[in-house]
């Protein structure tokens, strides 16, 4: 039955919120309550591992479960999610209560997701948590940008989610149901085309190559909305999947070398991205998709125990840095990194901040650091072509993180005096100092019982690093360091001294989103219009035709209904005239006297006509004779 | 066989000609303002021709039989041709009695109205190129009468003479093919040509056929001596226009329909004629009324594309058991909603243009009303008698082989719906308050009668399918 | 007539009731409405009682549903004889897939027809067309004989032109005609083809349950497929498919609301109704020579109809064109469900359950989304999307109403719209695998669309002229959230109606 509340408690606490008064403190105490319960509750679940299944239809089982992996997920939801909710309902006032709401609907819809044990709730989890965002994101609604932010965030991830439902459709096509647990009966060729719908949904939600911009348009949501969705939501989704999947996936055998390649390229070019990003929030996104990047390595290095460390340590640093990020924004207004340097404005913050970056930094013996030493070592292992290019990257790592810290809550420019002196409030400094404990105690994975305690969390096996890894990986910090701390003194930190075009299409994902946007969506738009014109035009032009036709045809006919072509009638009266000259050598009275009668039908209609003072009369004795001769032929046609 | 027995098979019709007679003797003897007497009386003959009638029913025991030397039928067939001819001849009764209030002498009016019913229900009955001559005759006379009935109207003295011209000549060809199949087979009743003609069948006769064929095509308003039908509808008087557009048809029809069935098959393709026939008559029909902008005349022309959907009956003739229901159930379907829609013209005091109607719902719902059903049975929309009919044509066509016409006739009705629309819609959807005068309680009362008629033969159809299911038709 | 007039019998003929209780009170309406002074003078008492007349064959049906058994089959069957010298019979009956049609018919209509519009003075007669509608559309999956489906039918079609011509707006009168002629076309090879498959029956009858028995079309060759072209042709218009769908936007278009709402939610499904309960029951071997082709042409559908769509600027016309869409999702569903393949019964059975599925939610969501085009319209006067912005600010109630809407159109699982799809996809990728790719394209369409629209007409800056923009009216938002409530209903706890069509469905397919 817990498996049914967990979920559920926070959608319920979040339709509370909507019956409260909008008073800053009420709301939220409601919502962290509801959280902490949630918390309680999850903890609960991780341990009694309950399970709940129900029918849609005689055909369509579904099951929540608290298992496997998601176990510390379901822990770590509402765990990191109580002190941004916190930090929101201190600081954001505008439409507060709809906030926090959305905030609590996203925990419940990722923890439905978490507890998923079949494809369908899965779709469910993965289809709710993106239109969370989307609300979230589009907070701002009054602002377009918000608004179209909103829209191309849930649009890319979306594209994402057929990759599910593939997955989630073949899998009932091969094994008659939607059970996690049935991949194992799917034949290979089936498997392969589940394995990529779940790498396609998994790094679309996840932020990597090809769809990481779409992080940049999340920004537009509240700091707290990008703290969450960051660390332990939205993005988080993705990881998670391959981490619950990856193993069954691994028998198909390009499954594995293609998440790493994913997760790679993400990782370094995030990297870059993080390191030339001269906005803080937007450093920090560019640090997301790369760390989740590495996530995918570890996955692909067939190591989900690395990659699930990795996942929650990062969960819990990531959502402090932009918490912290959050604060510098408010004090200064702008989230410019050349304009911050507020290591004297904000000194706890600073400090605080800081843990987060030497987590990011993966700087021993924090928690963030086991798991990319594991990580590493696991990567060396698969290929060592893709240890160097994790070595690569945890130099990028420490290079942006403390060029991140330096800007933002570094000490200012000598001289400067401190202008503004902002106060952030109890719960800011508060949720900011749960976030940097939790980081601090994820530290306890280094004692000795973290190694089994992680693996039976991620069901996954784990092999320690060789000590020459660990002291690469050290030096490489170190360097980072270094070489942050001589640009930031020479005042190069903040371009690298790169010339500003170059710097500036880095910046942006390295021009990706303008050419997805030439290449996808700028089509796409233009065929919808070419077929909408089609449509109005062409399609509807037959039938637009036919009714001409029909209209035409009847004005031939008649004119008022009268026949006044003369033209053809007199050609019609010629017609008959001569086939009665034909008929008449078959010596045969009957042809003949029509004939006869007909002629003089003509004439005595002539005569009748003109006192008539209509000219038709004659018109239709033709006819008549026509019809006749016709008459005549049909019912000789068979002989 | 007596004579007296033989007469006891034509007592309908021997109660139209003397009540025909005792009504002109009143018009000639009554005052002027007793003249509309005649109109009762005229209504007096038809209830008493049609009690007579029922007996004849086979259902009721009626013997199927030729009569008078095989010249004349009293089948099922004939026996609901008069069933469905006296209501409607009824009908326009009704229709005309306020129509000819103001006319001060038009008590002989009704003789012609019951001779021209009598010659309907003779034609229908005939078995005998003679007796086919004389209804032909009689029901033709009367008609061109009638059409020119106001003296003074000269549309009407137009329509007339047309419709004279055409009747004139494609008599003439009547007579002639008469007489050439009377040459050929030695007889002139349908089961003499139908022995004499077995062994012959040869071009000369093909002629004759095709001349008797085409005299019935004008009876009925059939391509190619059709065009009479829509100056007739415009020209004559509303309640005339009613009569005559339809009436005749269902001699011509049944009459059709008992001549082709003597011809020999081999040889003579009379159902590809028929099909022919109908397809030209239903288009041209259709395409001729779709931009009318005269009500009248629209009507005489889907007059003209009925007749079309009519003669689909003949092509299945013995290839399909739906055959005869199909055809007597067009026929009286369409005999029901014809005397409505003209109904309401003549409520409308004879008020024709298209723009006349613009608004009717609005001040004259019921009559709006009536047109609408009849429009809609005219199309074929179920559940009204026309949309039975319909079902029954198509079925008949299909089972006998020919879809294409079928197909055709679907096609025209969607065509149709134009030309009825183009009148419904201004009528229904424009709330212009200008008053309109109307005719008065007797057409009023007729009108909507036949118009409910159409929804109760609709729904009640059984009893009529069933009956004419069981209808034969000699010889 | 004792077949007409339902309560004549002595045992409770439900479903007879739920048809023509309407239609009685329509007449009734029409005759009194002018003359009865109580009636005449309030508009508002006027539509309060058409709304009880509507409601009556809801709580009717609403009954049906509890008695209903699900045992597969027909159930709940009344047979009279009508025209039994032609097989002819009236003859009424429910199972699993024309229960849920019913009953949301009955349910859009009541929301429809409480729904406010401007009655132009003509009230009686507006109502009185409504409930005969509702009539003739709930006789028609009811009906379980050819000749009486043909006759709801086709009085559907004319109840609706008048509806559109007298209370539509725009080029209104070209619109109804447009959709009569059109419609009317399509309905005239369903009668030859309907005459097609009865005159092979032996006895002849039009008893749709007989005609299922005897498969009388069975290796018929080209007879069949002849017949199955009317079929398709009066069907594939009424639905309808590409290319047979250009009727539809301007019939939306100058409709007016309720009237939208109706020919979408209620006047589609008799054209993919027809497809199940005539074409796939009654010439199954000839459905499936065509499944693959129909299916390429749902696929077609699915996705030009979300690409025109993207490409609108109406309001209106942009949810008319995601109907042909998710007509779309229902004819593919259905051709994977008719499809000849082995063992692949679960799969078929769940498309076609979802199939069903899509009739009845496209039929909630697509009737609400066009109920509230009305609204919008009734307070802007126009449906261009970027005469609008901002109206979250004035109007909460239509925002939120919308957006569920909206949603659950672009198929957001916890709503109808996800449960039809993701059935229909399962199935289809299981027999049409590549199809199914090509079709999920649509799905990422729909959403732009949808997102763009939301944007572009409640979210953003409110423009000045609206700055007196009224939010729904109690009656609007009660009827909206009566339609939007089942669709929430079928989203988060669909065993109710998946076990009412898969009672339906599962035999169907032979599972």
């Amino acid at each position: 039955m817990i498996a049914v509340i967990l979920p559920l408690l926070p959608v319920v606490g979040a339709g509370a919120l909507l019956l409260l008064r909008d008073r800053a403190r009420l709301v939220g105490v409601v919502a962290v309550a509801t959280l902490l319960l949630t918390l309680a509750l999850a903890t609960a679940g991780a341990v009694a591992q309950p399970s709940f299944s129900w029918a849609w239809s005689p055909m369509i089982q579904t099951r929540l479960a608290v298992e496997g992996f998601g176990r510390p997920m379901a822990v770590l939801v509402p765990l990191i999610a109580a002190p941004i909710v916190a930090y929101a309902a201190a600081t954001e006032d505008d439409g507060r209560r709809r906030l926090l709401a959305l905030l609590l609907a996203f925990v419940g819809a990722m923890l439905l997701l978490v507890s998923a044990a079949d494809f369908l709730t899965l779709l469910i989890g993965w289809e709710l948590v993106g239109f969370v965002s989307w609300a979230l994101i589009g907070h701002r609604w009054r602002d377009p940008d918000a608004v179209r932010s909103a829209a191309q965030a849930f649009v890319t991830t979306r594209v994402g989610d057929l990759g599910l439902f593939v997955a989630a459709g073949m899998t009932f096509a091969a094994t008659g149901s939607f059970a996690l647990t049935g991949l194992a009966e799917a034949d290979r060729g089936t498997l392969s085309v589940i394995a990529a719908g779940v790498l396609l949904a998994a790094a679309a939600k996840s932020a990597q190559l090809p769809f990481s911009p779409w992080l940049f348009a999340a920004m537009a949501g509240p700091t707290p909305v990008s703290a969450l969705l960051h660390s332990a939501t939205l993005v988080a989704a993705g990881a998670y999947l391959l981490i619950r999947l990856g193993p069954e996936l691994a028998a198909v055998t390009w499954f594995l070398p293609a998440v790493a390649a994913v997760g790679i390229s993400t990782a370094l070019a995030g990297g870059v991205v993080a390191l030339v990003q001269t906005d803080a929030k937007r450093a920090l996104a560019g640090s997301t998709s790369a760390q989740y990047g590495l996530m995918f390595v570890a996955v692909g290095a067939g190591s989900v125990a690395a990659a699930g460390a990795q996942l929650v340590t990062h969960a819990a640093f990531k959502s402090l840095l932009f918490l912290g990020a959050g604060v510098a924004v408010h004090a200064t207004g702008s989230g410019w990194l050349g304009g911050l340097r507020l290591g004297r404005a904000l000194p706890r913050v600073a400090l605080l901040s800081a843990v987060g970056a030497l987590a990011l930094a993966a700087v021993p013996p924090l928690g963030a650091a086991w798991s990319k030493e594991r990580i590493l070592a696991a990567t060396v292992e698969a290929s060592p072509w893709l240890g160097a290019g994790v070595l690569i990257a945890s130099l990028l790592t420490a290079l942006y993180a403390a060029r991140y810290q330096l800007l933002a809550f570094g000490p200012p420019e000598a001289g400067t005096t401190v202008a503004q002196r902002y106060r952030p409030g109890a719960a800011e400094l508060a949720s900011l100092t749960i976030l940097a404990s939790v980081t601090l105690l994820f530290s306890a994975v280094w004692l000795p019982d973290g190694e089994r305690f992680v693996a039976s969390m991620t069901e996954g096996a784990l092999e320690a690093g060789a000590a020459w890894e660990t002291a690469a990986s050290a030096a490489l910090i170190a360097v980072g360091f270094v070489l942050a701390w001589q640009l930031f003194r020479r005042r190069r930190l903040l371009t690298l001294g790169l010339p500003d075009r170059f710097q500036a299409a880095a910046a942006d994902w390295l021009g990706l989103p303008t050419a997805t946007h030439a290449m996808i969506v700028r089509p796409i738009e233009a065929l919808a219009l070419a077929l909408a014109r089609l449509d109005d035009r062409v399609i509807d032009a037959g039938v637009r035709g036919v009714a001409w036709l029909a209209r035409s045809l009847s004005a031939v006919l008649s004119i008022r209904g009268e026949w006044t072509f003369d033209g053809v009638v007199r050609g019609l009266a010629a017609l008959t005239l001569g086939t009665a000259r034909a008929s008449r050598a078959t010596d045969d009275l009957g042809v003949d006297a029509a004939v006869e009668a007909g002629a003089r039908g003509v004439g005595v209609a002539g005569e009748a006509s003109r006192r008539l003072q209509t000219g038709e009369s004659h018109h239709y004795f033709v006819i008549i004779a026509v019809g006749l001769a016709v008459m005549l032929g049909v019912l000789l046609w068979s002989r | 066989m007596d004579m007296a027995a033989m007469l006891g098979d034509v007592i309908p019709e021997l109660i139209l000609v003397v009540g025909g007679v005792a009504v002109l003797l009143w018009a000639l003897v009554a005052p002027r303002r007793m003249q509309s007497g005649a109109a009762f009386l005229a209504l007096v003959v038809v209830v008493l021709a049609t009690l007579a009638t029922l007996p004849m029913l086979p259902a009721l025991g009626g013997r199927e039989s030729l009569t008078f030397a095989d010249t004349y039928a009293r089948d099922g067939v004939a026996v609901w041709a008069k069933l469905i001819v006296l209501p409607a001849t009824a009908a326009v009764i009704g229709l005309s009695v306020p129509w000819f209030r103001t006319d001060p002498r038009h008590g002989e009016y009704y003789t012609l109205i019951l001779y021209g019913a009598l010659g309907a229900i003779l034609l229908a009955g005939a078995t005998d190129l003679k007796e086919f001559v004389v209804a032909m005759i009689l029901s033709s006379a009367t008609g061109f009468v009638l059409t020119g009935y106001h003296r003074r109207s000269s549309p009407g003295a137009e329509a007339a003479i047309k419709y004279y011209l055409i009747g004139a000549f494609t008599s003439a060809a009547m007579l002639m093919g008469v007489a050439y199949l009377f040459g050929l087979a030695g007889s002139t009743t349908l089961p003499g040509l139908r022995t004499g003609l077995a062994a012959s069948g040869g071009l000369g006769f093909a002629i004759g056929a095709s001349f008797v064929i085409l005299a019935v095509a004008f009876k009925m308003g059939a391509v190619p001596a059709h065009a009479w039908m829509p100056d007739v509808a415009q020209g004559a008087p509303a309640p005339v226009a009613a009569f005559v557009t339809s009436v005749p048809k269902v001699g011509g029809l049944i009459f059709l329909a008992r001549f082709v069935l003597v011809l020999p098959d081999e040889g003579l393709d009379w159902r590809l004629l028929a099909a022919v026939l109908s397809a030209a008559t239903m288009t041209l029909g259709n395409l001729a009324a779709l931009w009318q902008t005269d009500v009248r005349r629209l009507l005489g022309w889907s007059a003209v594309s009925q007749t079309g959907y009519g003669l689909m009956a003949i092509v299945a003739l013995e290839a399909s058991g739906l055959a005869v229901p199909s055809l007597l159930f067009f026929l009286l379907a369409y005999l029901i909603g014809n005397v409505a829609a003209f109904g309401v013209v003549v409520e409308l005091r004879g008020r024709t243009k298209l723009e006349d109607y613009a608004g009717l719902g609005r001040v004259r719902p019921l009559l709006l009303g009536a047109l609408l059903l009849a429009f809609l049975s005219f199309i074929g929309v179920p559940p009204l008698a026309g949309f039975v009919a319909k079902l029954l044509l198509f079925g008949a066509a299909i089972e006998a082989g020919y879809s294409w016409l079928a197909v055709l006739a679907a096609l025209n009705t969607v065509v149709s719906i134009v030309y009825y629309v183009r009148v419904l819609a201004p009528a229904y959807f424009d709330t212009n308050q200008q008053p309109i005068s109307v005719l008065g309680r007797w057409a009023a009362i007729t009108t909507l009668t036949m118009a409910g008629a159409l929804v109760v033969v609709g729904l009640a159809a059984e009893p009529f399918v069933r009956a004419f299911a069981d209808s034969g038709l000699l010889p | 007539m004792s077949c007409y007039g339902a309560g004549e019998d002595d045992d409770p003929n439900v479903l007879s009731a739920a048809i023509f209780l309407p239609i009685v009170a329509a007449v009734l309406i029409f005759a009194l409405g002018h003359r009865l002074a109580w009636l005449a003078t309030s508009e508002r008492r006027l539509q309060s009682l058409a709304t009880l007349a509507a409601a009556i064959p809801l709580v009717l049906l609403a009954l049906a549903w509890l008695s209903f058994e699900g045992g597969g089959g027909f159930e709940q069957v009344e047979a009279l004889e009508w025209i039994p010298t032609l097989g002819v019979g009236y003859r009424v009956g429910i199972d699993g897939l024309s229960l849920p049609l019913a009953a949301m018919t009955a349910l859009i209509f009541v929301a429809a027809t409480v729904y406010p519009v401007d009655l132009r003075g003509r009230g009686p007669s507006y109502f009185a067309l409504m409930l005969f509608l509702e009539g003739a559309s709930i006789g028609l999956f009811l009906a379980l004989d050819l000749f009486l489906f043909f006759v709801f039918w086709d009085v559907s079609l004319v109840a609706m032109y008048f509806l559109i011509g007298a209370w539509g707006h725009g080029d209104a009168r070209r619109s109804a005609l447009k959709f009569f002629v059109y419609t009317f076309a399509g309905s005239l090879p369903l009668l030859l083809a309907i005459l097609g498959i009865y005159l092979a029956t032996d006895p002849r009858t039009f008893d749709m349950a007989q005609i299922i028995e005897q498969q009388p079309l069975a290796g018929a060759g080209l007879y069949a497929v002849l017949v199955f072209i009317g079929f398709f042709i009066g069907f594939a218009i009424k639905t309808p498919l590409v290319p047979f769908h250009t009727w539809l936007p301007p019939a939306h278009v100058d409709a007016p609301g309720p009237a939208s709402a109706v020919l979408a939610g209620v006047l589609l499904k008799m054209g993919t109704y027809g497809f199940v309960r005539i074409l796939m029951a009654m010439m199954p071997d000839t459905f499936a020579q065509f499944a693959f082709p129909l299916a390429v042409l749902a696929v077609v559908a699915i996705v030009y109809g979300s690409l025109v769509a993207l490409a609108q600027t109406n309001l209106k016309r942009l949810v008319a064109y995601t109907s042909i869409n998710h007509m779309g999702y229902v004819i593919l569903g259905l051709a994977v469900a008719g499809a000849a393949v082995s063992g692949q019964a679960e799969a078929q059975a769940i498309a076609l359950t979802g199939a069903t599925v899509e009739m009845v939610a496209h039929g909630l969501i697509t009737g609400s989304l066009f109920l509230i085009t009305g609204s919008i319209l009734a307070r802007g006067s126009t449906y261009e999307i970027t005469a609008y912005g901002g109206l979250l600010q004035r109007a909460p109630r239509l925002t939120g109403l919308t957006v569920l809407a909206a949603f659950a159109s672009l198929g957001l699982p916890g709503l109808a719209g996800f449960v039809a799809e993701i059935q229909v996809f399962a199935g289809t990728l299981a027999v049409y695998p590549w199809l199914a790719a090509i079709g999920l394209f649509g799905i990422v369409v729909t959403a732009a669309l949808f997102l763009r629209m939301l944007g572009a007409v409640f979210l953003g800056g409110l423009p000045e002229r609206w700055s007196e923009f009224r939010d729904l009216g109690r009656v609007e938002a009660f009827a909206l959230a009566g339609l939007l409530v089942f669709v929430v209903l079928i989203g988060v706890v669909p065993a109710w109606l998946l076990d009412v069509v898969d009672s339906f469905a599962g035999p169907f397919v032979g599972r």
